[in-house]
This record gives structure tokens, sequence and C-alpha cells, in this order.
């Protein structure tokens, strides 16, 4: 990633975290004052220091004090999985598709009225139905997931698409390429800033939707964890929760751009 | 076909075009009318004219990228209908891959036409070589200056072996000394390997270092005014520039673009086409 923003001067490390480290420690300071004794109880917040042992047993299983000790992997792996499933299937019908949309013009007049308007029911809206459907558990979620990320997919790839400069199709009909090798060498790669834009999106609701699909029952996975530790009044298991989603979801959002970074849609055979 | 006979490897003959108008009346807008034009094999020709009159329009369609409302192209006996790698195109924009090295630009037309892996690592070397850029390569277009950005798209269509290399205003956004060395360069790889060449420009000091044969373009509709021979000699040197006979060539081509609408005139003194086309 290149960084954009002008610097002046050289610093450390320590120098360009300086100011954005201002806020959270102002943050956990306030929170340390309002659960020491007398403050909030712990049924409500946990303090910093209970919340770290917390995690540090969630994901290592030091204290052996509860279910959730070590438990972090196995629930991670099954939320992780559904996540995968549902993620790639929303990209491999929605970048073809929207790629398709975003340069012939009978595929867009064909498909995209329709698209945009199942595009205006909420993720959650379809809830209830995919329940009917599939029942409770992991389908559920991973329609769910596939739901919600197949349209910033789509909408990407054919704007991408779209935005293909046209001398670039001409130079490489020119040069001998025919309409499917103008697909794949020159629309794919053109568009493929905006897919990947896409993509990231699309990943980021992917862990949401996880979550949603997961509160309706699943006997693992973090959104069950969450959903559980809130029956068993565990607030703490509730934030730990959280904050694995939040890591895993930017562990993920890290991982695709490195798969994509790699992958050979760049390169031509010379 | 008078032109046909001419020895002529690019032919237009009687091209005319116009689109419909914007104003939703079906009205027609005439851009081109009855074009006629040859350039012999090996030969350098320049089409000059005033912008606005047509040449790229009429380029696009020797290109194959657009199609002509009435009359025909010929390059090399073949009717034009489409684009193809028989005709090189150098764009006056940017048109490199930017997602493609210099090496992976220049060989891009060698995978489409089903090369081997050695001889298209061969080629694109070579050719890399021949417009000077040793040592880019692996570079990405956003790495390169607009001159080597040029040079890497004048390479791409030279390394298919094209019959005719169409080049539409290629240097004009360059600034003056660059293009004084693609000029060069344009000139010095035209003559190790003779090329048929359409170069379109509306310099004219351009189209006098560069070429043998000038067409002069007019506006509305765009039609050609005249043909001119410029038989200077090679190199065309400071020195040659600044002889009688260069600049007599020079004021009879500034005189001619001024009576084709340079100066903005209102349409009705802009001289009319000879009926016969340029014969």
């Amino acid at each position: 990633m290149t960084d954009n923003t002008i610097n002046f001067g050289k610093k450390g490390i320590i120098g360009k975290l300086g100011l954005g480290l201002i806020l959270p420690a102002l943050l956990i300071g306030a929170w340390g004052l309002s659960t020491a004794p007398g403050g909030l109880p712990e049924y409500v917040l946990p303090s910093p220091r209970a919340l770290a042992l917390t995690t540090w047993d969630f994901f290592w299983g030091t204290l052996h004090s509860s279910t959730y000790s070590g438990a972090f992997w196995r629930h991670a792996l099954a939320s992780s999985e559904r996540v995968a499933v549902g993620f790639l299937l929303a990209a491999f019908i929605g970048i073809p598709l929207g790629l398709a949309a975003g340069s012939i013009g009978n595929v867009e007049r064909l498909v995209d009225m329709s698209i945009q308007a199942i595009r205006s029911v909420p993720g959650i809206g379809w809830l209830p139905l995919a329940m009917v459907w599939f029942g409770i558990g992991t389908k559920t979620t991973v329609f769910l997931i596939a739901m919600a990320g197949f349209f910033p997919i789509y909408v990407n790839s054919a704007q991408g698409a779209r935005h293909v400069r046209i001398i670039w199709k001409q130079a490489a009909f020119m040069l001998g390429a025919d309409r499917w090798t103008i697909f794949t060498t020159v629309i794919l790669p053109g568009a493929m800033p905006s897919v990947v834009s896409g993509l990231r999106v699309a990943l980021g609701l992917s862990w949401a939707y996880l979550v949603l699909g997961e509160l309706t029952g699943v006997p693992d996975g973090l959104g069950a964890v969450i959903m559980d530790a809130r029956m068993l009044g565990q607030v703490d298991i509730i934030i730990v929760g959280m904050i694995s989603i939040a890591l895993l979801g930017r562990l993920s959002d890290r991982l695709l751009l490195f798969l994509l970074g790699r992958l050979a849609w760049r390169r031509e055979i010379v | 076909m008078s032109l046909r006979d001419r020895g002529c490897l690019l032919v237009i003959e009687e091209v005319s075009k116009s689109y419909e108008s914007p104003n939703g009346r079906g009205e027609l807008l005439a851009v081109l009318k009855r074009v006629n034009l040859c350039v012999r094999s090996g030969q350098l020709a320049c089409l000059v004219g005033p912008s606005g009159c047509g040449k790229s329009t009429l380029l696009n369609i020797v290109a194959g990228f657009e199609r002509p409302t009435s009359g025909c192209v010929l390059v090399n006996n073949r009717e034009v209908d489409g684009p193809g790698s028989d005709r090189g195109v150098v764009f006056q924009e940017d048109a490199l891959f930017p997602w493609l090295t210099v090496r992976e630009n220049i060989g891009y037309g060698l995978v489409r036409a089903g090369r081997s892996r050695e001889e298209i690592r061969e080629k694109a070397s070579r050719f890399i070589r021949l417009v000077g850029l040793e040592g880019f390569s692996e570079f990405y277009p956003d790495q390169l200056s607009g001159g080597m950005k040029q040079r890497v798209a004048l390479a791409r269509v030279l390394v298919n072996e094209p019959d005719a290399l169409l080049m539409d205003e290629p240097f004009a956004a360059l600034d003056a000394l660059t293009r004084a060395s693609m000029q060069n360069l344009l000139l010095e790889v035209w003559g190790t390997m003779p090329q048929t060449i359409l170069f379109i420009t509306h310099d004219v000091d351009e189209a006098l270092i560069l070429s043998e044969r000038i067409y002069v373009m007019t506006a509305g509709p765009g039609c050609i005014l005249e043909e001119v021979s410029v038989e200077l000699p090679r190199p065309r040197t400071m020195e040659v520039m600044a002889t009688p006979d260069f600049l007599a060539v020079k004021r009879k081509l500034v005189n001619l673009l001024e009576r084709a609408g340079a100066g903005g005139q209102p349409l009705e003194i802009i001289p009319t086409c000879p009926v016969d086309g340029n014969q």
C-alpha cells in the first residue's frame, strides 16, 4: 500500500502513531476509572484487566476456568469457513456477471434492472425468508453472507468494466485481439482496481452478516459465542467475541489483498 | 479505379462519413466528404489539416474502428472491415496497458498471434533495443516519461510487422525537444525497416521534416484540398530547413492551411474541394 499523505520531516514509529494513540489511551483510562471499586459492576462492564485476562484465556486456555478457555480457534475456524464459502460464492457469481453487464450492453439490459431492484431489499430483510428456506444454522448464514456480498461485488465490477478506457480496447483490437481475449486481457485487468474495492467491501459485510446468521442459533462460531454469552450474562465474553470478529475481519482483508497481489491477472506470458 | 493503379498500398477511395446530429431531429452532420488518398508501399505520407477537419475520423476509418458512410479503404488490396493487426496504430494519447510491463506491452500482439515463447522473448528484446529502451523492459508505463511511452507504443505495433502504420498526432503531446528526438527516431526506424506510414499532424514543420507527400485537409466537411510533393534532401536538418526551397514549400502549406479554415473563417469562404478528389 502506498502512503498518500504528505509527510513533513521524518519521524519514528512512535512519532507517527503518537497522535493516534492519545484517544485510545484516554478511553482505556476512562474505562479503568469507571470499573474501579464503587464504579460499574462486573456484569455490566468488566475492568480492562479482567477483560485482558479473559481474552488471553479465550485464545490460549491458560485459566481453564470455563468452557470458553482456549475456544477461540474452534469458533474462529467455524466462522471463517462460513465467511469463506459465502464470500467465494458471491465473488464467483458477482465478478463475471458484473464485468459482463459493464461491458456488454445486452447483458446489462437483461440483468441490471432486476439486480438493482433486488438490491434495494436490505440484507437483514432476507433473514426470515432464509430461515424458512434453509432452517436455522450454517446454510442460512452462508446464504446471508453470499447475498450481502454479491451486490457490492457486482456493482463495483460493472462500474469498473464500464470505465475501462475505450482506447485500450481499440489498442487491443489493432494488436490482433478478439472479443474474448479483450475480455480477459483488457476488461478484467482494467476493471481490477474497482473489482478489488468491491471485494473488500463485500468481505467486510460478510463478517457483519456472519454474526447475524450465527445469532439465529448455531452450536459454534463467534456469533454463537456472543449470543450464548449474552444469555449467560458474561459481558466479558461478549466483548472478547466482538474483538475476535474485528481481528478476523482485519486479518481477512490483509489476506485478500495479499492473495490478489500474488494473482497472475496482471501478467502476460512474455 | 484510378488510385489502385498507382502502386498504392493504402488506398482511401471516395470515403464520406456523416453522423446523426445530436439535436435529435435526424439531421446528418457531414464530417468527411469524398476523401481520396493513396500511400505507396514504403512511403511516409502526412495528412495535415486544421483541428476538427476530420483527420482523426479518417484515421479511425482506416484503422477499422469506424465505418465510412460510403466509399472504401483498401490496405494491401484487402478492403478494411474492422480493426486488425495488419494496420498498427500509434495514438496521440497514452494507450499502453498500464498493468503490463514494457516487455509485456510489446509482446501483447505476438501472444495474440500465437507465437512461441522464445520468438516473443527474442523479438520483444530486439524491438526494445530498436526504440532505445534497453534497461526499461521490466518497467510499467506509469514509470516512464511521455516520450518513452510513445517509444513503447511504436515498438508494440512495429513488432507485429503490420502492412501499414497509422499515426494519429503521436508526438503532439510531447515537449519540443522530445518531439524532435521522436521524429528522428521514427525516421531512423523507417530507414532500417521501410514501412508504409500515414502520419496525421497539425504541425506543418513536422510534416515537412518527416514526409515526401503531404495531403492538406480542409474542414466542414473534411476533404483533401491539395496533395503536395516535398522534394527536399534528407536528412532534413536545420540547414535544409533554412533553404529557400524549404521555406517556399512551407509558405505554400501555411497558405493552404489558412485557406482550409485554420483562421476560423465563416464556412462559406472555405474553399470547396475539387469535384474529382485529388486526381
